[in-house]
């Protein structure tokens, strides 16, 4: 897979932007806040519709305007020319109901769903925000392995919308029901929250077991990648806590296997659900527990860990995406080979093998002594990167 | 507002209520109104006045009539075993389009959202159960509310209720859409017409 060109109209910082790139390494080199890592952003948002570092499609938008449209075309693995852009307007015209909306069109034809976009075209980042994925709560892994799973299983970014609509559904009702002084023992009130339970069951079972499959694979090979970087002396462990835990062990499960748990746990929880107005089980609370094995379950210390345990999951995720898609997805390298050790570097630089690479960095003349390897068997271009312009410029050094 | 007089202003407020309708639209709306001449403005104020005067819902279905019970209720070529369950009237005019279906319909007039504060009651659930109480020659009912999550889980719940009387329930399919390429089908409806697959 490969980009040939980017397109940005009142993106971030970019009004009108439209760069033509090469296959191999392009570097986007220039100081700091100029808008290297937009560049990147707008890529990725083509093949996740989501950005990797904010949920709001408001903050995208150039100052200002309106709405903002990223396009890119790009080549299929087949070699052939396809197109994608998304385009957002923070109002729409009254007869689409006045609202904020989002239009994503392949190939010049507008996508129904934006499910219908995962699949098309696939990239992974590697960026500052990643250390998030160690620092932060369940939600930053959990968002993690639902960007990854989406782009190798539509139907399962679909199940994730369903799911946060059914819950959104049962929470409204838990409210309603601890409004009226409810404890969930009523017969008429068991019969309107046990809907709410088994639509919860049927969409929930079946990404609990998607993902637990999916966690598995990335466990296998985050651990490997793992042991790699720490030259055998640490051991990743990556645990997929299911339902807050509990008995279940490492039995993958199918999809009707975890409906019974799931059902249980719900009917367990039913009078604390109403108590707090929120459902205190299930998928939205999971988590993809990481730790390193020393004595026992130790947390990471150290910095350098921290990089290391989420260098390996963003390999785990080139290399998932890699075998499923038979294709090697586009590598977004946002200011991150400067802050890894030499070591690190050239783990990554192992497993991108013929990938396209987008890089940033501050510094031109530095990124070629860090990729050195590479640059040897790929051509790279520079692109310098100031004001929101971005010139082609001959090679630096 | 302040440069329209006020019988304009009230017309352009009236008109924005209106589903789909926005400020603009409504003014747009409302200076064609006054571009017509009288009588054809008569003519549609008095057709409006006139739809919604006569426009009762039938005391059996609950669909939108001007005779109760309503034509579809009376008929004699009908099948009264079988009752097919919408959510709005929209869906018994696609459903009669078809002009297979020769049962019965029940509007709920909606679908059990929380959110937006609808449950149980404030769907005509109550008038499908009284008639399935009352009227003992019915043994299936049918379930089309929408494929949405709101109109499954209402789905669900009549199921439930029903359970006890050991009516015949069912729910309509969903898949691919006929005369439709397979390669063109997205992918979730792909994935649901798989899971929903028969011997044959």
């Amino acid at each position: 897979m490969r980009v040939t060109s980017l397109e940005l109209t009142d993106f971030r910082n970019y009004e009108n932007l439209r760069v033509a790139i090469e296959p191999g390494i392009t570097v986007f080199f220039g100081d700091n806040a100029e808008g290297k890592t937009n560049l990147l952003e707008a890529v990725y948002l083509c093949a996740c519709a989501r950005s990797h570092r904010t949920s709001r499609d408001s903050d995208l938008i150039h100052h200002d305007r309106s709405g903002y449209r990223v396009g890119i075309c790009f080549l299929n693995r087949h070699g052939q020319e396809e197109t994608l852009a998304l385009s957002y307007r923070e109002q729409a015209p009254e007869s689409a109901g006045g609202r904020a909306f989002r239009t994503i069109e392949h190939n010049g034809a507008v996508l129904q769903r934006v499910a219908d976009l995962m699949g098309l075209f696939h990239a992974v980042i590697f960026a500052p925000e990643d250390l998030m994925l160690v620092k932060e709560g369940p939600s930053a892994r959990r968002r993690y392995m639902d960007l990854l799973i989406s782009q190798v299983r539509p139907s399962y970014f679909h199940d994730l919308q369903q799911y946060a609509r059914q819950l959104s559904q049962r929470n409204a009702l838990l409210k309603q029901l601890r409004s009226e002084g409810r404890t969930g023992e009523e017969a008429n009130v068991r019969d309107s929250l046990e809907v709410w339970d088994e639509a919860l069951v049927h969409t929930g079972s079946r990404i609990l077991a998607v993902r637990q499959h999916f966690a598995e694979r990335i466990r296998e090979i985050a651990a490997d990648r793992h042991a790699k970087l720490s030259s055998g002396r640490e051991r990743l462990h990556l645990r997929y806590r299911a339902l807050g835990g509990g008995r279940q062990g490492q039995e993958l499960l199918s999809a009707t296997d975890w409906q019974e748990p799931f059902r249980t746990r719900l009917v367990h929880g039913r009078k604390e659900d109403i108590e707090k107005g929120a459902t205190g089980v299930g998928p939205h609370r999971d988590d993809l527990e990481l730790s390193l094995d020393g004595e026992g379950m130790k947390p990471f210390s150290s910095q350098g860990q921290q990089r290391s345990a989420v260098l390996s999951l963003r390999l785990a995720e080139l290399v998932i995406l890699h075998e499923e898609t038979g294709d090697m997805p586009v590598l977004l390298l946002d200011d991150v080979m400067s802050e890894l050790d030499a070591g690190r570097r050239a783990r990554l630089l192992e497993d991108m093998g013929e990938a396209q690479v987008l890089v940033t960095c501050t510094d031109a003349a530095h990124i070629v002594d860090q990729m050195g390897r590479l640059l040897k068997s790929e051509g790279v271009t520079y692109h310098q990167v100031s004001e929101g312009r971005v010139d082609r410029v001959d090679p630096v050094g | 507002m302040a440069r329209f007089t006020p019988a304009i202003s009230r017309l352009v407020s009236e008109l924005s209520r209106l589903p789909g309708i926005g400020g603009k639209s409504a003014q747009r709306l409302a200076f064609h109104l006054l571009s017509l001449p009288q009588d054809k403005v008569d003519a549609l104020a008095e057709a409006m006045v006139e739809a919604r005067r006569t426009t009762i819902l039938c005391s059996a279905c609950c669909n939108l009539t001007d005779q109760d019970p309503c034509e579809i209720c009376t008929s004699r070529s009908r099948d009264r075993s079988t009752v097919c369950v919408v959510e709005n009237p929209r869906d018994v005019a696609a459903m009669e389009r078809m002009r297979e279906y020769r049962g019965l319909y029940h509007v709920l007039h909606g679908a059990i959202s929380p959110m937006q504060g609808v449950g149980p009651e404030q769907v005509r659930l109550k008038e499908l159960l009284a008639r399935l109480r009352e009227d003992d020659g019915i043994t299936e009912v049918i379930l089309a509310t929408n494929p949405t999550v709101e109109g499954e889980a209402t789905a669900m719940y009549i199921a439930r209720l029903l359970k006890p009387s050991g009516i015949r329930t069912t729910r309509i399919a969903h898949g691919l859409p006929v005369g439709g390429d397979l390669e063109y089908a997205d992918d979730v409806t792909l994935s649901r017409a798989m899971e929903g697959r028969r011997e044959i």
